[in-house]
């Protein structure tokens, strides 16, 4: 508890294994906000310091839980989940670009707690809902006076950890983001994602062992990983709270439905910065957003259509479905 | 033993929010290392700046490497 006190203002970048424990570091992002695209962007940046260089703090993984018990942070306003390269960055920017807003956008020490029974089967689902809570607590530590809000971006495999996920704030709006499969499947066949490369996600989720794994294409492998996505996401649907947004109604469905969902109101200042952020593409943000819808579908293959029809088409149209947006 | 005593004026450094301010403000390396030994000199830490620039060196080693473990 010693440790906790000592935490204040301090941020956890890290959660890595020594002696078989979890360990966490921790850094002073100081001024720094999360606005790039992802958290090691803003995270690596904030390492290239050489305060943090040299005073990186490193404590057992119960620092969490001790910091916690003195110190809440702001408590989620909203989880966003998604297949992969279907316009979930855009959201996560425009949120980002508001002073309200803590936005974490695929957080690796989120990831390394949500997959720590698979490091160590010794450690119970309780534990990890108990270090996940506090970690998130931890990352929603107000550091300016404007941030009110804490939204979470998941890398696409945890769609497979919802009910952890939904036992732990079950009262957390969260949405699934969505879009063809094809432009999906188009979008990894140009540059691959390692959300769609072996070692994603456990064989046995796709009912295959690993020496099927290597028999297969990548883009097989990479169709069954969406249809398991989307399975998960329709399967934890009937549980409440959950939104499915489609590609297709992205941006102005930030303003309309999912502002409705995750109860959120902008002034004319807060809608003008998200407009201006959507118009950039949202993985690179010096670049102009253009939309390749159209680019995407002339440049798929029959092999690859066939892929899609067969393994993620029947679930992007439950998806669309079950949307309201 | 000056190793010994840089270790020491880190502990002290993160158990002490002013300090980490002072540090924190300064992003320019050199200038950093030199406040560094000062700090440290001034509370009885006795170290050089070859030290701190050697703890550097390995910490933003460790940290490039840290996927490797």
């Amino acid at each position: 508890m010693m440790e906790a006190g000592h935490l204040s203002g301090w941020t956890p970048i890290r959660v890595f294994w020594r002696q078989s424990r979890p360990q966490v570091d921790w850094i002073l992002l100081e001024e720094k906000r999360f606005t790039e695209p992802f958290f090691e962007q803003t995270t690596g940046q904030a390492m290239h310091h050489p305060f943090n260089q040299l005073f990186r703090r490193q404590t057992p993984i119960e620092a969490l839980l001790d910091l916690e018990s003195i110190s809440q942070g702001i408590a989620p306003s909203g989880f966003i989940f998604h297949m992969s390269r279907c316009g979930s960055t855009l959201i996560s920017q425009m949120l980002a670009a508001l002073p309200s807003n803590i936005v974490i956008s695929e957080a690796p020490p989120i990831d390394t707690i949500l997959r720590a029974h698979l490091r160590d089967p010794a450690i119970t689902d309780d534990e990890r809902l108990a270090w996940f809570r506090a970690m998130l607590n931890a990352l929603g530590q107000r550091r300016h006076a404007t941030e009110s809000r804490l939204f979470i971006k998941f890398h696409a495999w945890q769609t497979l950890d919802l009910p952890l996920i939904r036992r732990a704030f079950p009262d957390v709006p969260w949405i699934f983001v969505y879009r063809d499969p094809l432009e999906v499947m188009v979008s990894h066949e140009r540059n691959r994602g390692g959300q769609l490369l072996p070692g994603s996600v456990r064989p046995a989720l796709l009912g295959l062992d690993i020496s099927a794994l290597g028999q297969m294409t990548l883009d097989e492998y990479g169709a069954r990983v969406l249809a398991l996505f989307c399975d998960a996401a329709l399967r934890n649907y009937e549980s409440g709270n959950g939104l499915f947004v489609n590609y297709r109604q992205l941006p102005e469905s930030v303003f309309s439905s999912l502002s409705d969902f995750f109860k959120l109101s902008y002034n004319a200042d807060e809608i003008e910065r998200m407009r201006l952020a959507s118009r950039f593409d949202a993985k690179t943000p010096t670049l102009t957003f253009k939309d390749d819808t159209e680019e995407k579908r002339l440049e798929a293959t029959n092999a690859l259509r066939r892929l899609a029809d067969q393994w993620v088409v029947p679930l992007y149209e439950k998806l669309i479905a079950r949307s309201t947006c | 033993m000056s190793q010994e005593n840089f270790e020491q004026f880190r502990q002290a450094v993160l158990r002490d929010p002013a300090l980490q301010r002072q540090l924190r403000a300064i992003s320019d390396r050199e200038q950093f290392i030199a406040l560094t030994q000062q700090l440290g000199a001034e509370r009885g830490f006795s170290f050089t700046t070859e030290d701190v620039a050697e703890a550097l060196r390995a910490n933003q080693r460790a940290w490039i490497e840290r996927w490797l473990q």
